[in-house]
């Protein structure tokens, strides 16, 4: 649903920090802010305002992320 | 997220009347580029419904289209679909760009960030995405905003006289270009250029006939109208009656357009990331 490309140029609209496609590949992770900002017909909702606060419990129910460079 | 026009609703009918003005100027700008345009990785920040991404898509490496508009979002993926060179959407806010740093040889910011503040703030948000394309842009990145002068909005369309509320309302959306240089450059940025393209207008169908002016999709395709009251608006439409039945509504068009013609209607303004 997304393409991988695109994911690697992402960041958290919060803190810059990178993201990581959530389960299902409904959602796009920002693990440090533990918020999951929705992926909407493959189109990245990158707007504090729309994402769901997971908290740990949800971060620690997601897989782990596969994309995890640092940020520069 | 404009501030005061909703283009979800307005993304239905945008495209009947706007078109993009200054593709080749624009080109130019992005020529300044140490990168070949072939090669470099553009954000489009604003794309709206993907007009200049449009024609840049074959000539440009890869664009990024962001615009907080869901509907004027869909209407680029449907204009984009099944070319070459597909482009990347996101939805985000352009005072918060969510991409990682030092990505980007270029950003292009079309007719955009008029919509980011509230008048009288002081330019807050237009800051904050100025800190943010300084951060995404690899050095000596390229930063082109393509926005209106002061002077462009009274006289850049032969009815701002006609509108006059509406362009004082504007004018208190838009940083002047001594503004918007003064603000890049706090952010980072060294001014280059700036660049008006003389000859076109943004809405050309339709743009010279009077009742255009009655139609609300040609009224939609321009956000002045959007600041415009009903009152305010049916007095404008009076005036334009009155000129049309005494006959003086062509030489009153024409005088307002040997204006235009000298000014421009928008403006290019260019800068570089500075080390």
């Amino acid at each position: 649903m997304i393409q991988g490309e695109l994911l690697d140029i992402l960041a958290c609209p919060s803190a810059g920090h990178p993201l990581s496609l959530g389960e299902g590949e409904t959602h796009l992770i920002c693990r440090e802010c533990q918020l999951a900002f929705p992926l909407i017909d493959g189109i990245p909702v990158l707007i504090r305002s729309e994402a769901r606060n997971m908290g740990p419990e949800g971060i620690a129910g997601e897989a782990p992320g596969e994309r995890r460079q640092g940020r520069e | 997220m404009s501030k005061y026009t909703d283009y979800d609703k307005i993304s239905a009918t945008y495209d009947r009347t706007r078109r993009a003005l200054g593709v080749d100027e624009l080109m130019q700008a992005l020529a300044r580029s140490r990168v070949p345009l072939s090669r470099q990785t553009l954000l489009d920040a604003g794309c709206g419904t993907g007009n200049y991404a449009l024609e840049l898509r074959d000539k440009v490496g890869r664009i990024v289209c962001a615009d907080y508009s869901l509907g004027m979002l869909n209407r680029c993926r449907e204009k984009l679909s099944g070319g070459r060179g597909a482009a990347d959407l996101v939805r985000c806010d352009l005072a918060e760009l969510p991409f990682r740093a030092g990505l980007f040889d270029a950003i292009m910011c079309n007719q955009s960030l008029h919509h980011l503040d509230e008048p009288g703030t002081g330019f807050p948000n237009h800051r904050r995405f100025l800190a943010h394309a300084r951060r995404v842009l690899r050095p000596d990145g390229l930063l082109i905003i393509n926005t209106i002068t002061h002077e462009q909005l009274r006289d850049g369309v032969w009815w701002g006289e006609l509108i006059k509320p509406a362009v004082d309302r504007m004018t208190e959306r838009f940083a002047s270009v001594d503004g918007l240089k003064e603000m890049s450059a706090e952010a980072g940025f060294q001014f280059l250029d700036a660049v008006v393209p003389i000859t076109a207008v943004m809405q050309p169908k339709g743009y010279l006939e009077p009742s255009s002016l009655r139609s609300a999709d040609f009224r939609s395709g321009d956000s002045h109208f959007s600041l415009l009251t009903e009152e305010e608006l049916e007095a404008a439409l009076a005036r334009l009656g009155r000129m049309e039945s005494d006959g003086s509504i062509h030489a009153y068009i024409s005088k307002r357009e040997e204006a235009r013609a000298r000014i421009g209607q928008s403006i290019f303004v260019i800068a570089k990331k500075a080390e």
